[in-house]
Formats: C-alpha cells, structure tokens, sequence
C-alpha cells in the first residue's frame, strides 16, 4: 500500500493535534499537550473502493518553530493549513504558512484551509465567506470543523483521501506517456539500417 | 536504578544545579518583584501552554497548578539576562521544578538550568543548541550502533524528527513522569553526557526491532515509547557503561560549526551569484534596448534621408515644373 504524507500546520492552539486525535481515536481531550518539535500519527482510510495510508505529521504553532517546518512540508503530498474561526491572528497568519509552502513546493502540492473551532459559533471572528474567498483566491479546498464535536472531521479527512488519489492518478497518466514516447524513439533507433549508419561515417561529414 | 527519593529531589536539583548559590546572592527578592511586573505578550504566550502542560497531572486537571507555573515563566521573562524569550518546552520543564520545588526556588532552578546547563542556547530563536546536540547524536548513533545508523538513512528517517521533542521537554512528552524524574535526577549530576547515554542505551535495547520494522512504527515508536516495552532499569545500568569521549562531543561540535559556516557562506556565495547574475541580466536588458533604441534612431534618421531627398527631389521637380512655366510664359 502506498504512503502519503500529509503535513499539518498553523498557529499555536488553533487545534491541529486536535483533529488529528479526534481522526485516529474519535476522541476529545479540551487540553491535549501543546506540540513541541513534531508528532507523528498514522491511519489507513478508505476511499472509492481504495485504501489509502495516511502518515500524519503534527507539526508545533509557536511562531519560534516554524524554522522547522520546511523540511516537513517538502515531501508532502498534501498540507492542512488550520486556523482557529475564533481568533482573527491566527486567520492573518494563513499568508505566512502560504508562503513557506510556496517557497518549499511551489504550487505543486494539495493545499487544504481548514476553519476549526465551529462549536464557539458565538465567539466566532472570521466568517465562513472570509474563508471561501481566501480559499479560492487562492484555489485551495476548504472547511471548517470542530474537532469538539467531531463536526466534518471524517469528511475533511474523506476529501483529504479522494484528492490525494486523484493527485496521484494524475501524476501516473503523466508519467505513462513518457514512458511510450522514449519506447517509440527507442524502436526507431533500432530500425536505422546499420548499413546507412556505416556510409554516413564514411562519407565524414562535418 | 532508583534515581533521588522524593523527598530529596527538589534539594538535591538545587544545589546541584547552582540555583542555590544564585539565590544566595539575590539581594532584593528579585523574584516576587519579576513575576509581579506586567508583561501582557508574555501572558498571553504564556497563557495558551498552561492547560497544555502535564496534562495527566491532578494538580494540572484540576487547575490549581496553572497560577504557579504562570507566575514562574513570568517571572522568567521579565528577567533581564534571559536570551531566549519564551520557548514552548519550557512549560513542562517549569512545570516538573514546580511538582518538588516552591515557586521561588524553582525560578532560580530554571535560571540555573539556562545558564550552566546550555539549555538557552536550546531554546534561543533558531535553537542554535539543539541543532548542535543533534549533529553530536547523529555521529554518536554512527559510531555505537551503525546498523541502526544506516537503517535510518536508507529509510530517510532524520534524527532532527524525534531529538526535537526529547530535548526540548527534557523527554517528559515521550515518557510517563516516573521515568522523566528519574531522567532529570541524572541530568541534574551529569548534563548532556549522560542524556547521551541514556539515548545510545535506548535505541541499543530497541535496535533488533527497529532494523525489521517500517519508518512508520520507528517513529511512532521514537515519539511516543510504550514504557511497558522498555526496561528501563536495564537501559540505565547500561547507559552507564557506555564511555562516551567529551573530546568526540567538542570535536563534533566545532565540526558542525565549520559545516554551518560553509553552508552559509555557500548560500551567500549563491545568493551574490544570483544578484550578480540579476544585474548582468538588467545591463544585457538595458544594453538590448539602447541597441534597439539607436537602431530605431538609424532608422529614423534613414527615413529622414529619404525623406529629405524625397523633399529635394520634390523641389527640384517643381523647380524644373517653374522653369518650364517660365519658359512657357516667355514663349
């Protein structure tokens, strides 16, 4: 079965080991320990008939680690950007985790914006058309959730699964012409006349 | 091994660890004056780990442990020879000094673990220690188990993913705390030497399963360690014998340095590169459009030739055409 990497980031106790935990165990603990350096979690979900291994990396929110990060979002095939829809900073620090996956990846990685938190709808700052517009501006999938209550945690992560297979038929289909082209050009140098390949180098040309 | 009774261990941390001397020459009850000054950043900072620290604690569940170790890291960060600011790690340190110590004795405690244990040159922005004590372990790990060291790149499993969280939470987010006081018993007496030890023995005790196990159960496994798997009294009898050389430690250390150095006068070397390269660029550009732009000007000035014979040719035919009406009028 094959491996995918996902790399989960944003600000300090916006609730990223959160919905990881709620994903794995289906559980909720309001003050699980705060990520120091990274956490690593891993889980087989099903999708579209297909299994898929997620490996889970929980990186830490204070603003002094992020020089860690790079090297996990490097090979990632996809990143989960989290914010809390109660604190507006942490809606501002998006542009941040952006750019350090840009730098890293360019656009050639699955970019997830998730809204966490819904269960303090009272308390909440940034609205859910704030999210879609970030979100399409920058044409990434969004959603929000409540680690809490377990709202769209499984579907976050059922999205998470189907994009990821999509992504990775892709890159097959754009391997697999390649691959035929080089076969072609390959039957085409064997069908040179080793004859006429003798007369030319006798003939020296320049 | 038993490590310190209970009833010693605050004691017995510190003094080992300076912060009894550092007291004693605290004059003006330095702390009750830091932890009373208004540092709302800090607080706030701060404020976010107090629930997130030791959570399996009872003093921690039930929220009576919280406004002691606020007042402690507080007290930290108003204090004026602190380098590093405040650093998440930093919280479950606190909080451990807090379970055996008072809220005075333990600031000094911290202060001391800064100041003579390197532990601020961990935390400071960058973590410049950490990044040491992980190149010093890659090379102790190639040199007391390299099976191990080598199943580990071949699955490209760095040791920055896991010394990360034992450094910096002194290894109380790896292991129950039971066996994080016994680790900070050794730590207090020996430092970084026996936290190496206690490392190499580890992964020595783990090595026959991790060589036939895939990344993902070694890391899980390296992050968070099922204690009933491990046989700790073992691991530290063992962890004793093994000799570790401080010359290997300094020799390493400077090793790193030197590599850093180079990689960043290698990246200032590229960067120059690339701005020198830039500028060429821009001049070519430039250089491009005043071609262009005198091309432009030959051609106008060509066309104004042309023009001017055009012009000339232009006179002359009526010249020639006034000439003949002259003549004609003459006629």
């Amino acid at each position: 079965m094959e491996n995918f990497k996902i790399c989960f980031m944003g600000d300090q106790s916006v609730g990223k080991t959160s919905i990881i935990n709620r994903f794995i165990y289906d559980d909720f603990n309001i003050n699980s320990q705060s990520t120091v350096g990274v956490d690593f979690l891993s889980k087989t979900i099903f999708v579209e008939n297909e299994s898929v291994r997620l490996h889970l990396w929980d990186t830490a929110g204070q603003e002094r680690f992020r020089c860690l990060i790079p090297s996990y979002v490097r090979n990632s095939s996809l990143v989960v950007i989290v914010f809390d829809i109660t604190n507006k900073t942490s809606f501002k620090s998006i542009e941040f985790w952006m750019d350090t996956v840009q730098n890293e990846r360019g656009d050639d990685v699955i970019v997830f914006l998730v809204g966490n938190k819904t269960d303090l709808e009272d308390e909440r700052q940034v609205s859910l058309e704030k999210l879609e517009k970030e979100a399409n501006k920058n044409g990434f999938l969004y959603l929000e959730t409540s680690a809490k209550t377990g709202h769209n945690v499984k579907q976050l992560f059922r999205k998470i699964g189907i994009s990821i297979l999509k992504q990775n038929k892709k890159r097959k289909e754009l391997i697999k012409p390649e691959l035929d082209e080089n076969t072609s050009l390959m039957n085409i140098s064997l069908n040179i006349d080793p004859n006429k390949l003798k007369q030319k180098e006798e003939s020296g040309c320049c | 091994m038993r490590g310190v009774p209970n009833r010693f261990r605050g004691n017995i941390w510190f003094i080992l660890s300076g912060a009894d001397k550092l007291m004693k020459q605290d004059q003006e009850n330095l702390f009750k004056k830091l932890k009373k000054i208004k540092n709302p950043k800090a607080e706030e900072l701060i404020k976010k780990d107090l629930d997130r620290t030791l959570t399996t604690h009872r003093g921690y569940i039930e929220k009576t442990e919280q406004s002691r170790l606020l007042d402690v890291l507080i007290a930290w960060m108003n204090y004026e020879k602190n380098e590093c600011g405040y650093s998440q790690g930093m919280n479950f340190i606190a909080a451990i000094l807090l379970l055996f110590l008072d809220e005075e004795q333990a600031f000094w405690t911290l202060v001391a673990l800064m100041e003579n244990y390197n532990l601020s040159e961990m935390y400071k922005p960058g973590f410049p220690y950490l990044e040491i004590a992980t190149y010093q372990w890659d090379r102790l790990l190639e040199k007391f188990l390299p099976k191990l060291y080598n199943h580990f790149q071949f699955l490209f499993l760095t040791s920055d993913i896991y010394t990360s969280r034992w450094f910096l939470t002194m290894f109380s987010t790896t292991f129950s705390i039971h066996t994080t006081l016994k680790l900070m018993d050794f730590f207090f007496f020996d430092g970084w030497k026996f936290r190496f030890q206690i490392c190499i023995s580890l992964l020595k005790s783990f090595q026959k399963s991790f060589l036939l196990l895939p990344f993902e159960d070694i890391v899980s496994t390296l992050l968070n360690f099922d204690e009933s798997t491990v046989d700790f009294p073992k691991i530290f009898k063992n962890a004793k014998k093994i000799k570790l050389s401080t010359n290997d430690l300094e020799k390493w250390e400077n090793e790193f340095k030197e590599k850093k150095k180079e990689n960043e006068i290698e990246i200032e070397k590229k960067n120059q590169n690339q701005k020198e390269k830039e500028k060429e660029r821009k001049k070519e550009n430039e250089n491009q459009n005043e071609n262009e732009n005198e091309k432009e000007k030959e051609k106008e000035n060509e066309n104004g030739k042309e023009n001017e014979i055009e012009i000339e040719k232009k006179n002359q035919n009526q010249k020639e055409k006034e000439k003949e009406r002259e003549n004609e009028i003459e006629n």
